[in-house]
């Protein structure tokens, strides 16, 4: 049996978890800052470096007797390196190479998106290839995922990601940070949803052109003229909800049009037929859009899966899992390897 | 005598210094940035030199600032994931207490470090009293102790940064040095710079009658 111990610092969750080449998730632990950075309204990098810092060590302690695990047990050991907050990514890295150099393991230097395009490969049974929709704080994308180590961008946001957009609307109506989370229940409550769409029209930015990028900066500033204009004081209910459900609904009809080419792009990229896709990332908790998506997927015969939600936020899980996809494939890293802030994966031509 | 570990990666330099009872194996290398790739690969070097593994450390040294805010979490999290991982005592100086290592039998003098700003890190030592360390700038340092003699990477007198992690090493046998948990110490807040654009904000009531 293989096992991995898998290590996430890149923004503002600690995380760290053992997992074995049998699926099996043997101890898991992640502490949110959330709370820190709340009175900011966002992740401040250098606090949340110092807030790692002083969590990690004792949290690796930790998860090893949770999973009454000698270190000498280990196959490996896999650390997020980037892309991300780079002072939180040298924290988890070099906690990382210190345990592999102590106890002579493989290190193994995870991009921390290529984790999470894997993890639904850790819960459900997924074969290569397959179209994936990572979407999250910050992260927006479409790719192609033809192995562990061939892994093709097909469309990326070229201004905010998602979960940004949506924290961002929230903050404007005046909702506490993160506040992405409440524009679903609000858009819930909506009573007359045509009415909502068409009291708040929204651009749709880059639809119907051609590729799969994504853009969502003119439907903040759409937003932000739609509730800053009103008088001062709290915004009235029936204006929430309509202005959540109006932002939500455009933000579906936006991602629809642009699955549609990423998967035509995908099966032309494709040698085998591609059958499944998966979404990952935070912002796959929102059922609304989830099920948008499923249904667009199916329409195109594509079985569509996401992990738990628990697996889908940043995670030390996802890390030891795709560490043991590379370990299983031969592939470890030296212990110079240096912490990246910007990797992109391959962008499709 | 312990395997002894010192680290120092605060200083703008990538410093180790391993000792077992005779022998004691030093690597240096001055950069700005560059310790995450170099760090272990040092130790693991200065380990090989000194015929230990790293698992054979039994205590480790390290310097938790002020300097670099990167570097001061780099030495830290090794030192701290080692001592943690293998149960071994952790010692930790502040740069100051470090660098007055090199001032052994002097009762009067102040260290001067680089902060990366228009402003340096200081501490004075009056009659051998350690005054409380600030950030302050060059000019107004010089004015409140016109004569005490300035030690520092920014300071007349320089030091053998690379003697340093050997001066750690020495202190640890000592016995002087005092183990425990070691928090970095970054003589400094982080920079936070508040949005200026104003947003309505919303109390909790009116939220739960929202949802």
């Amino acid at each position: 049996m293989k096992i991995v111990l898998g290590i996430e610092t890149s923004c503002d969750e600690t995380a760290v978890a053992v997992v074995t080449n049998e699926k099996k998730i043997l101890s898991h632990q992640i502490f949110s800052q959330i709370n820190t950075h709340k009175k900011y309204g966002g992740v401040v990098p250098e606090i949340a470096a110092r807030n790692h810092l002083d969590r990690l060590d004792t949290m690796i302690v930790d998860v090893m007797k949770d999973a009454h695990l000698s270190y000498n047990a280990l196959s490996a050991i896999a650390t997020t390196t980037g892309p991300g907050l780079i002072g939180g990514v040298m924290v988890g890295m070099m906690a990382g190479k210190t345990i592999a150099a102590t106890y002579d393991k493989p290190f193994i230097a995870i991009n921390h998106l290529v984790a999470h395009v894997l993890t639904p490969r850790l819960t459900e049974n997924i074969k290569f290839p397959y179209l994936a929709l990572l979407v999250s704080g910050g992260h927006t994308q479409f790719l192609l995922i033809r192995d562990i180590d061939d892994m093709l961008e097909l469309g990326t946001t070229i201004d905010d990601a998602l979960g940004e957009a949506f924290d961002k609307t929230a903050k404007m109506m005046g909702l506490p940070y993160p506040g992405g989370p409440y524009i679903e229940q609000l858009a819930q409550k909506c009573r007359d949803p045509q009415k909502a769409i068409d009291t708040y029209p929204l651009p749709k930015p880059l639809y119907r052109r051609a590729g799969c990028d994504f853009s969502f900066s003119g439907l903040k500033t759409a937003i932000a003229k739609q509730v800053q204009s009103p008088p001062d004081g709290d915004i009235k209910p029936e204006d929430a909800h309509d202005i959540a459900h109006a932002f939500q609904h455009t933000i579906l009809e936006i991602i629809k049009d642009r699955l549609q080419n990423a998967i035509c792009l995908a099966q032309d990229l494709s040698q085998e037929k591609l059958t499944q896709m998966v979404i990952v990332g935070g912002v796959s908790a929102n059922r609304y859009l989830y099920n948008g998506i499923k249904d667009m997927a199916h329409t195109h015969t594509l079985e569509c899966l996401t992990p738990p939600l628990k697996l889908c936020t940043d995670n030390g899980a996802m890390i030891a899992w795709a560490g043991l996809e590379f370990l299983h494939k031969g592939i470890t890293h030296p212990l110079s390897f240096p912490a990246r802030p910007r990797w992109p994966l391959g962008r499709a031509q | 005598m312990k395997n002894i570990l010192a680290i120092e990666t605060a200083l703008e330099a990538c410093g180790v210094s391993v000792a077992t009872g005779d022998q004691c194996h030093t690597i240096f290398e001055p950069m700005k940035r560059g310790q995450t790739e170099r760090l272990i690969p040092m130790v693991m070097e200065a380990c090989e030199g000194v015929n230990i593994t790293l698992k054979d450390v039994e205590a480790v040294c390290v310097t938790r600032g002020p300097g670099s805010f990167t570097g001061v979490r780099v030495g830290l999290s090794v030192a701290r994931t080692l001592a943690n991982i293998r149960e071994i005592p952790l010692y930790g100086l502040t740069s100051f207490e470090a660098l007055s290592l090199f001032m052994e039998g002097k009762s009067s003098y102040g260290i001067v470090l680089e902060s990366k700003r228009t402003d340096v890190y200081f501490q004075a030592i009056v009659d051998g009293q350690a005054q409380e360390p600030c950030v302050t700038t060059y000019e107004s340092l010089l004015e409140t102790y016109p004569d005490l003699e300035l030690i520092g990477n920014v300071a007349p007198l320089q030091f053998d940064q690379k003697a340093l992690t050997v001066k750690m090493i020495e202190y640890v046998q000592s016995g002087q040095a005092e183990e425990g948990q070691i928090s970095p110490y970054y003589c400094r807040e982080a920079d936070i710079s508040a949005s200026k654009k104003k947003y309505r904000t919303m109390s909790s009531d009116v939220l739960d009658s929202l949802l």
